[in-house]
């Protein structure tokens, strides 16, 4: 048991050695402004959790792509258009400025050790890629280092 | 195929970005922010390696699709 709590104080020291704290501190303007950001922030993390909704697009797109917790990547896809449901921080619009839906981008591919993974939401640019989430996944991508603005890994 | 499609996800890491939340500790670096960044990285340095990645990517991309969409 005390075998196990030092694991975990060991990971969580890992994490906070990785990581940075809450910007809270910086960003709020009283104490209520604090608390009411603390609130938001921690829907937000809630409604990045999990990703389900269907997809809808002016243009056809085409995706069959999986990937297990980011190490099986497979497939391809390519898809710009709106997004209903939860996901990206946001639900049915709310969370990101919008009602019913939002802006989503997917474009994809993963020969099983390696896969390439980019996503878009709510507020982007595919042009620029400082504005979009985009990551190596398979094995070989935790060989490769960071390209830019990271989405969530494993997942 | 098409106009339609379905999408199911699970963030494991969101789930521990979530947990940790609740302490003060931003593991995905997105407190606040559209856009994380990696661990041991702050947002600046994200957005510079963005723009270094920038090229690599436009070389294997092509663009001219995307742009169309007014969605």
């Amino acid at each position: 048991m005390r075998r196990q709590a030092a694991r975990a104080l060991g990971l969580l020291a890992i994490a906070l050695a990785a990581t940075g704290c809450t910007s809270l501190l910086e960003r709020s303007k009283n104490p209520f402004h604090f608390v009411a950001l603390y609130l938001a922030d921690r829907a937000q993390d809630m409604m990045e959790i999990a990703d389900v909704g269907i997809t809808i697009s002016e243009e056809p797109g085409f995706a069959i792509y999986g990937a297990f917790a980011s190490i099986t990547p497979v497939g391809a896809g390519y898809v710009n258009g709106r997004f209903i449901g939860l996901g990206g921080g946001q639900f049915l619009g709310l969370g990101a400025g919008d009602l019913g839906s939002t802006r989503f981008y997917l474009s994809a591919v993963g020969v099983l050790v390696w896969g390439y993974e980019e996503f878009g939401w709510q507020s982007f640019d595919t042009k620029n890629i400082s504005t979009i989430q985009c990551q190596d996944v398979g094995l070989a991508g935790i060989l490769t280092p960071p390209q830019g603005r990271p989405g969530p890994v494993p997942s | 195929m098409g106009h339609v499609g379905f999408v199911g996800n699970l963030n494991y890491f969101e789930i521990l970005d979530l947990a940790l939340g609740f302490a003060g500790i931003d593991l995905c670096g997105d407190d606040g922010a559209l856009l994380g960044h990696w661990p041991g990285q702050t947002a600046q340095e994200a957005d510079e390696a963005a723009y270094e990645f920038e090229e690599t990517r436009r070389t294997f991309q092509d663009q001219p699709t995307t742009s169309r969409s007014r969605w």
